[in-house]
């Protein structure tokens, strides 16, 4: 069978729509969701998810749509269920297994969880090629990431592994990445996801998962908050593909430029944007807005930390565009937390830096190794004379 | 008194052998002191642990929600929307507040 591209069944973007329109606060977009959750139902005629959808109130039910399109799934599935019947009777595996797959495809294609997943099982068994069934393997994940159900995603996943790991081509092995770099976004592992984005980066084809243009946003925005420095210039800033999709994704640029170049109070803006703009209304990152926003602003104050011994509150506050009183609070928050390494003296309003366990512990293993080497030598100096 | 864990008979040789392996060590320890590492990686750890911690018992998930990552103490700091601060923020300082948009 030859190569055909990766469907985008179960349609994602629909998943996505109908979580903004679950959403009061983004009421501002859900005429656009509304319109491309509808446009999309029909096209997959998706009645089993529609009813779904409906179920929540965010679209009403629409009968007349709603029972043409059941009337065509059953249609449908009729005809698959006659050719499986024919296949089973008269022809061989690869006959049984194509009709299997195909009636796989279609319950996935329509919404119809249960019985999908029911249905690419039963396939991935039959089938007998280690590619088609890497490709099964990788609709259960989408599956999986389409009803949000984790335990699907991580059977899946590591059934995808498994499978590669017997001989999977190139091109599945880089699309896998993307999926576990997704999973592991979604659970907030962003450096491992971060890691098999940028790995993924020059090959991506998984437009089946994600479009390219939300890939490279998701790359950056993992990246930005986990990789050093320097890492972020080399493997980011400078990486042909991103720079190519920045000026797209104006937003992001401004995240790590800013991050980058220590323009803090720039920094600060583009980074509120990107909550609102990026973070919140994202399906997979939405629960993780906060601690993000939290984790990128504690990243910002130790990279203008690390330059300094002391310095006022003053000249941090204006570093960074906000309020003296906010970034003392700010500070006395995450050094309460163990999570930044300074000291503030509020009454000569002063920052002073400190590194209390590395240094203790560096003085520590010179008493205790000093201490052995004295040894030693009075030891030495006993046979000696 | 440590005990010392050398047990070769003393000679010229040895006597030389705990100064220089004392000065490798003690160059070692001024490397080692990269102190943003040490802070990302530790992170990290923790975070992994609770969510393979979360990921291997897959029938207790669900109690509470099912969170497959570390519930972070900070996430039951509810504060308001970072952009919401910010903006206060901006408006204190006077600073031009026309890059932030909804």
């Amino acid at each position: 069978m030859a190569e055909e591209t990766v469907l985008p069944i179960p349609n994602l973007s629909l998943a996505q729509d109908f979580f903004i329109l679950k959403q009061p606060a983004f009421d501002h977009l859900h005429e656009h969701a509304r319109h491309d959750l509808l446009a999309g139902i029909e096209a997959d005629k998706m009645a089993p998810y529609y009813r779904l959808v409906a179920s929540t109130d965010v679209l009403p039910l629409d009968d007349t749509l709603v029972t043409r399109m059941e009337k065509e799934n059953g249609e449908e599935l009729e005809a698959i269920e006659k050719r499986l019947k024919d296949a089973e009777e008269t022809e061989g595996e690869s006959e049984i297994s194509d009709a299997l797959r195909a009636k796989a495809t279609y319950l996935t294609r329509t919404g119809e969880k249960e019985k999908a997943v029911e249905a690419q099982k039963l396939a991935l068994e039959k089938t007998p090629g280690l590619g088609a069934r890497i490709d099964i393997a990788l609709t259960l994940v989408r599956i999986g990431f389409f009803f949000g159900d984790h335990q699907l995603v991580i059977a899946y996943l590591a059934q995808a592994d498994a499978l590669i790991e017997e001989g999977g081509d190139w091109d599945r092995r880089n699309r896998l990445k993307v999926y576990r770099g997704l999973h592991l976004l979604s659970i907030r592992q962003f450096k491992e996801a971060g890691e098999l984005f940028i790995d993924a980066l020059s090959t991506f084809t998984a437009t089946e998962l994600v479009p390219y243009h939300d890939f490279v946003a998701l790359t950056i925005v993992t990246s930005a908050l986990t990789l050093s420095r320097v890492d972020l210039k080399k493997k980011i800033i400078a990486a042909p593909e991103v720079n190519q999709a920045l000026p797209e994704l104006p937003v992001l640029a401004d995240l790590i430029k800013s991050l980058y170049d220590c323009h803090y109070d720039k920094f600060f803006v583009a980074l509120a944007t990107l909550e609102q703009t990026h973070l919140l209304p994202s399906r997979f990152l939405s629960p993780h807005t906060r601690f993000y926003v939290r984790e990128m602003r504690i990243l910002a104050y130790t990279q203008l930390l690390e330059s300094y011994r002391s310095l006022t509150l003053e000249s941090l506050s204006g570093a960074f565009g906000v309020t003296v009183d906010f970034v003392d609070n700010e500070l006395s928050r995450f050094i309460a937390s163990g999570r930044l390494h300074a000291t503030i003296d509020k009454v000569n309003g002063v920052v002073e830096t400190n590194r209390p366990s590395l240094k203790n512990a560096q003085c520590d293993t010179v008493v205790r190794k000093g201490d052995i080497l004295l040894n030693n030598v009075q030891r030495l100096s006993k046979v000696l004379y | 008194m440590s005990e010392s864990t050398s047990t070769t008979k003393p000679g010229s040789t040895v006597a030389n052998q705990p100064i220089e392996d004392a000065q490798p060590q003690l160059g070692v320890l001024e490397e080692d002191d990269e102190f943003e590492e040490f802070e990302v990686q530790d992170w990290d750890d923790s975070q992994t642990d609770l969510a393979h911690l979360g990921g291997a018992a897959p029938g207790a998930a669900k109690s509470g929600g099912d969170k497959l990552w570390e519930d972070n103490w900070d996430d039951d700091d509810i504060e308001e929307e970072f952009s919401v601060q910010l903006r206060n923020e901006l408006a204190k300082t006077g600073k031009d507040s026309e890059a932030m948009q909804h």
